[in-house]
């Protein structure tokens, strides 16, 4: 973890001198909508308030980890029923294409129709969106089991659901994995779209609602956490995977 | 030392032949018998569907016509008295189970307590000397340690049959021997009866009782040869023994057909 963090620091250094850059431009900028990094920071203390963390932040966690592990887990289980089985999966694979193919962006007001808004439908949004990458990266997966390993488990004598769970879902870990980082950035863009979209709570909210009262230092507060959040999550990720799985890794002599 | 014979499985392949997409004929034709704790080996060159042939004794694969039985029942899915090693430890192993999770698969579906399990899984690892690296993961170690965790797994069950499908093939030649060795050693201790398939005629003469030479194209049965060496063999006075080499040249001609 020690070492962890440390190399994250290091990687910094390239943003902590592009920000520098923006700071000498624009020191003495008067122009409102592009502030000097140092006027974003000094707002951001008037932004981020007890009540503002309860309503925006606190808002956006639950629809953002309470989708993407709804999304993910369902995509991973239907995935590998759907990959092990070649009817189901040349039944599925026209539709989930079709499906994957509308940006997620254009499936948020379809869902809001359906559902309303609120917290739930949020969630849903997001659910949904995870969903399909998670689909096509298990599928492909579980449908490209070595021949070899599938060979073993029949000579386990290994039923159907013995090989999916023991056998072909864990020799799937690698696109499985690829799956759940893309969903992560995947599952922030919906979050923020369906609460930018009339809920009027969440970041997507926050920054919606700065730039429309022209609060623009606000909104570039919003932005900043949004992109800080990203990082977050994904560094998270890169940390989880290894410990969920470093046989993973470590067979293939990644680090 | 002579084998008790009621233990191992006796075989009989009968008139097997398999032609893969109606055009492509592997084998054709080939019938012979493993009598029980018999250690016979298939020999032919690479290519020639000896792996076809151990896919179809092990219920893998279904034959095209003739059939296999197994103490005269038909095979019609793999044995669960059956122990298997494949040349690719790599894809035969999972990588996500530690060693002795690897062992322990042919309990799955077994109703065994997790003590007896964990002991079996102790036996079996320290029979092929590999004592205390159940812990470890497939991936740390040799390859040649690599193929005796196959090999534990293989026999965990005690087996009635044991099938190996090019065993050392993607070891190197010291630690081939090596495995050579143990593997007569462990067939002797378990009286399991032993199919082998090796394209290298020094090792089929080596381990075996019998040898089959598989050759021509769709395969066929071309020369059954007894190796009638006294056992235990030792790998270099055994390779140097006069009948030792008779027996190469005549294997050699008969794969040469």
């Amino acid at each position: 973890m020690k070492t962890y963090v440390r190399n994250f620091l290091w990687r910094l250094w390239v943003p902590i001198i592009l920000i520098a850059f923006w700071q000498i431009i624009l020191r003495n900028s008067t122009n409102p909508y592009f502030p000097a990094p140092s006027q974003i920071l000094a707002d951001t203390k008037y932004v981020i308030t007890a009540d503002w963390v309860k309503t925006s932040l606190r808002s956006s966690a639950i629809t953002f980890l309470a989708g993407y592990l709804i999304g993910s887990i369902s995509g991973i289980l239907i995935g590998a029923f759907i990959g092990a089985n070649q009817i189901l999966r040349e039944i599925f694979t026209p539709i989930t294409n079709f499906i994957r193919s509308i940006p997620s962006v254009a499936k948020v007001p379809v869902i809001m129709a359906m559902l309303g808004i609120g917290q739930a439908t949020r969630i849903a949004t997001v659910a949904i969106a995870v969903l399909f990458p998670m689909l096509m990266t298990t599928i492909r997966g579980i449908a490209t089991t070595d021949m070899n390993v599938l060979e073993m488990a029949k000579l386990l004598r290994f039923g159907q659901i013995r090989t999916l769970f023991l056998v072909r879902l864990p020799a799937a870990t690698g696109e499985i994995l690829t799956g759940l980082q893309a969903a992560v950035q995947i599952g922030i863009l919906v979050m923020v779209i369906s609460e930018m979209l009339g809920s009027g709570i969440g970041l997507g909210a926050f920054i919606i609602h700065s730039q429309s009262t022209f609060m623009i230092a606000d909104m570039w507060v919003g932005i900043f956490i949004l992109g800080i959040i990203g990082l977050i999550l994904n560094e998270l990720f890169l940390y989880t995977e290894r410990r969920v799985a470093p046989w993973y890794f470590s067979s293939k002599g990644l680090r | 030392m002579k084998r008790i014979p009621e233990r191992g499985f006796a075989i009989s392949v009968r008139k097997v032949s398999k032609t893969f997409d109606n055009e492509n004929q592997v084998l054709s034709d080939i019938s012979f018998e493993v009598a029980s704790g018999e250690v016979l080996a298939i020999c032919g060159l690479s290519g020639v569907g000896k792996s076809t042939l151990l896919r179809i004794i092990s219920g893998l694969i279904a034959p095209t016509s003739g059939g296999v039985r197994i103490n005269k029942s038909l095979v019609t899915e793999p044995s669960d008295q059956m122990g298997f090693v494949t040349q690719d430890y790599s894809r035969s192993l999972f990588p996500w189970l530690t060693v002795g999770k690897n062992v322990a698969l042919p309990f799955k579906g077994h109703n065994i307590s997790k003590a007896e399990r964990n002991l079996r899984v102790q036996e079996a690892l320290a029979s092929v000397g590999l004592e205390g690296k159940s812990g470890a993961y497939p991936w740390q170690l040799s390859g040649g340690m690599q193929q005796r965790v196959a090999i534990a797994r293989a026999l965990i069950m005690k087996p009635r049959l044991l099938i190996l499908d090019e065993p050392f093939a993607s070891v190197d030649a010291y630690v081939r021997l090596e495995l050579e060795d143990l593997v007569a050693d462990l067939v002797e201790k378990n009286q399991v009866t032993t199919i082998i398939v090796t394209h290298d005629i020094d090792e089929a003469i080596y381990l075996a009782d019998r040898v089959i030479a598989l050759s021509n194209s769709p395969a066929t049965v071309t020369m059954e040869l007894a190796i009638k060496l006294k056992r235990p063999r030792v790998q270099m006075a055994t390779r140097s023994d006069p009948k030792f080499l008779k027996l190469r040249d005549t294997l050699y001609k008969g794969l040469r057909g």
